[in-house]
C-alpha cells in the first residue's frame, strides 16, 4: 500500500445491500503492544481485530445482516434493506472499532502438511522460478521455510489464506484464471499461501499438492483449519505422496497425525 | 412413499432453494436458485413456504414421472412450456406460471426454451432431502446439499414431502411478463472503482457485454470493452456478493453468481443492484447486455417498485 493510504477505516458500497469497511492502512498497533513492528504482525493484529469485530456484530440480536464477512483489511456486511439500513449497520459498528482483539481466545494449533513439488502437483514452480528470478529448488526451500498462518477463511468451504510467506515469493495472482484448479493443489499469490479444498477455478500459481484433504464432507469434521492456525509444509517425494494418498483414502491417516509430526 | 423420478435430466438440473445464508464467514458458498423470484413466486403460487426448494432446470430437455397425484408449477421464463404425458389420453400443454395437477403416472416434459437460462419446476410440499447448513441448496463444486451433492441424473428418484393441498383451490396464476428478459442492467459502483482508470468507468456503460459460453452457475464471464486498471486487478482477497462485478488484469468482467466463492480477490469495480439479481441468473451465453450506473437513492426506489411487481404478479384467475 502507498504511504496515501487513509489512517482511519472507510465504508465503501457494495451494490445497494452490502457495505464493508475498509481499514487499509489502518494500523492497530496500540501502546501496549509496540513490539509488533514488522509488517506479517501488523497484518495478523489487524486481521484479529476485524475478526473481533464480526463475531462482536454476529451476536446481536434480530439485526438484520444477513452475512457477516471478516478479511485480512475488510469487513464485510450484508444486509437485507427491508430490515434495515446502511445508516443502522454503521451506527452498530462504531462502538466495536475501539474492540481489543485478544477478546478471540482461539487455540492455535501446527499442522505439519506434507506437500508434493514434483511433476503434475507442480503446474507453475517453473514459471514462478521464473518470474522471481530464483531455482525451483531455491523456491521451495523458501516456501518450505516459514511457517505459515491461517488468517482468514473464505472462498470455498475449509480454505485458509495463509499469510506470513516469504516476501520473495510474492507475485500477483494469473492474469488469466483456471477454470479447474485440482483439489489439494497449494498455490501462491500476493505474499500468500493457499490450499484448494475441492477441485475448482482460481487464480493462484500453483507449486505444489497436499496428499491430506484440508476438506472432506465424509469426514465428522469436514473443516480442518480454523483462524489462527499455523501451518508447517514438509516436502515429500511423488511416491511417498501417492503412498499417503492412497493411505487416506483406505481411512488409515487421521487429522491428528499432522498434529504431531510427519505423516512419512 | 411418494416421489418423482427423472426419466431425462436434461444438460443441467439441480434442487436449489434460497440459498445456505450466515455461513459465509466459513468458506461455505450461499448457492441457491439463479432466479430467486421465480423460485419464490412458484412457491407462493403452490402455497409452500417461500423458499421450498424446486428442480432448477437450465436449457429444458427434462423429463420426469410423478408417483401421485401433485400440483407443480413451471416458472422463470415467458416461453418456456411443461407439456403433461398421459397414459391413453392426449398431451396438454401448459404455459409458465399456472398450477398444474398431475394424477399419478403422469409423465411432465419441460421442452427446450429460448428466453431465460433456466426454469423452476415447483412442487406442492417439495422435496424431502436433508438440509445442509439450513438449505437443501446443490452446490456442484462443493458436492454440498441437494440430490446427493450434484446435479441431477436420469434414474434418479427424487423423495416428496406431503403436500398442503388445502391452499390450492384459489384459482391463482403468475403473469409470465414478470419473467422478462432484461439486458440493461443497473450497477453502483465500487467497492473498487477508484482502482480503474476514467476510460474504464467510461467503457464499463458505453459499449455492450456479452455473455460467455465460459459462464457457470458460478460466475457470468463478459467479453467486450476492456475495462483497464491504473496498476493492479490484485487486491487482498475479501467478501463477494452475487451480483458483483470482478475485473482480472486481462480487463474481462466476471460477474458473482449464486455458488460464487465466499471471498475473491480481483478488484471490484461496481454490483449489480438487488433488485436485478433474478434476472441477471436469467441470462444465457451469448446474450448482449449493457451497464447503466445509478445512485444507491435511485436503487433503493427500484428495489420498492420490484417488491411491489413481485406482489402483483400473482392474480386471480
Amino acid at each position: 500500500m502507498s504511504s496515501h493510504a487513509p489512517q482511519y477505516p472507510i465504508w465503501l458500497p457494495v451494490g445497494d445491500q452490502g457495505l464493508m469497511l475498509d481499514f487499509t492502512g489502518f494500523s492497530p498497533v496500540t501502546s501496549h503492544d509496540k513490539k509488533a513492528q514488522d509488517t506479517t504482525q501488523i497484518t495478523e493484529a489487524l486481521a484479529a481485530k476485524i475478526a473481533a469485530m464480526a463475531e462482536a456484530l454476529r451476536a446481536l440480536p434480530a439485526s438484520g445482516m444477513i452475512e457477516i464477512v471478516p478479511s485480512l483489511t475488510r469487513l464485510f456486511i450484508h444486509f437485507d434493506h427491508q430490515l434495515t439500513t446502511a445508516e443502522h449497520i454503521k451506527a452498530a459498528c462504531y462502538p466495536l472499532l475501539e474492540i481489543d482483539s485478544r477478546q478471540i481466545n482461539n487455540k492455535s494449533r501446527i499442522w505439519h502438511m506434507p506437500i508434493c513439488y514434483e511433476g503434475a502437483c507442480a503446474p507453475d514452480l517453473a514459471d514462478v522460478a521464473k518470474a522471481t528470478n530464483m531455482s525451483e529448488t531455491e523456491v521451495i526451500e523458501r516456501h518450505l521455510a516459514q511457517m505459515v498462518t491461517v488468517a482468514v477463511m473464505g472462498f470455498l468451504p475449509g480454505l485458509g489464506y495463509m499469510t506470513g510467506v516469504d516476501a520473495r515469493l510474492s507475485l500477483p495472482r494469473r492474469s488469466n484464471p483456471r477454470t479447474h484448479v485440482p483439489a489439494r493443489s497449494v498455490g501462491i499469490a500476493i505474499g500468500q499461501c493457499v490450499i484448494y479444498p475441492l477441485e475448482s477455478p482460481g487464480g493462484w500459481h500453483l507449486i505444489g499438492r497436499t496428499s491430506f484433504p484440508i476438506f472432506d464432507k465424509n469426514r465428522a469434521d469436514p473443516i480442518l483449519f480454523r483462524t489462527s492456525d499455523k501451518v508447517q509444509f514438509q516436502r515429500v517425494s511423488e511416491a511417498e505422496f501417492a503412498r499417503q494418498e492412497a493411505a487416506y483414502e483406505a481411512g488409515e491417516l487421521k487429522a491428528e497425525q499432522l498434529l504431531k509430526g510427519s505423516l512419512s | 412413499m411418494t416421489n418423482l423420478t427423472i426419466l431425462q435430466a436434461g444438460p443441467f438440473s439441480s434442487l436449489q432453494d434460497a440459498g445456505r445464508i450466515g455461513y459465509q464467514h466459513l468458506g461455505v458458498p450461499r448457492s441457491g436458485a439463479l432466479d430467486l423470484d421465480a423460485l419464490l413466486l412458484g412457491n407462493v403460487l403452490l402455497g409452500n413456504a417461500p423458499s421450498t426448494s424446486a428442480i432448477e432446470i437450465c436449457f429444458g430437455n427434462f423429463v420426469a414421472e410423478v408417483s401421485h397425484d401433485i400440483a407443480v408449477a413451471l416458472t422463470g421464463s415467458m416461453t418456456a412450456c411443461l407439456v403433461r404425458h398421459r397414459r391413453s389420453l392426449p398431451s396438454e400443454t401448459y404455459q409458465t406460471g399456472g398450477i398444474v395437477r398431475l394424477e399419478a403416472g403422469d409423465r411432465l416434459e419441460i421442452p427446450p426454451f429460448g428466453d431465460s437460462l433456466s426454469v423452476l419446476l415447483c412442487l406442492a410440499g417439495g422435496f424431502d432431502v436433508p438440509y445442509v447448513y439450513g438449505s437443501q441448496s446443490t452446490t456442484i463444486n462443493a458436492s454440498l446439499g441437494g440430490f446427493q451433492g450434484r446435479c441431477l441424473q436420469d434414474d434418479d428418484v427424487l423423495p416428496l414431502c406431503q403436500s398442503n393441498a388445502a391452499a390450492l383451490h384459489e384459482p391463482r396464476a403468475i403473469s409470465p411478463e414478470i419473467f422478462r428478459k432484461q439486458t440493461k442492467l443497473n450497477i453502483i459502483l465500487g467497492p473498487q472503482d477508484f482502482w480503474f482508470t476514467a476510460d474504464a468507468l467510461a467503457a464499463l456503460v458505453s459499449g455492450s457485454y456479452k455473455v460467455s459460453a465460459q459462464t457457470s452457475r458460478m460466475g457470468m464471464r463478459l467479453i467486450g470493452p476492456e475495462l483497464a486498471h491504473k496498476q493492479a486487478a490484485d487486491i487482498l482477497s475479501d467478501a463477494m456478493m452475487r451480483g458483483v462485478l470482478q475485473v482480472p488484469t486481462d480487463g474481462q468482467p466476471i460477474i458473482a453468481m449464486a455458488d460464487h466463492g465466499t471471498m475473491g480477490g480481483y478488484t471490484k469495480i461496481g454490483c449489480v443492484i438487488s433488485s436485478q439479481i433474478s434476472a441477471l441468473g436469467r441470462l444465457r451465453p451469448h446474450d448482449e447486455i449493457s451497464f447503466e450506473i445509478i445512485t444507491n437513492h435511485e436503487a433503493q426506489a427500484l428495489a420498492r417498485a420490484h417488491q411491489n411487481d413481485l406482489r402483483g404478479a400473482i392474480t386471480t384467475t
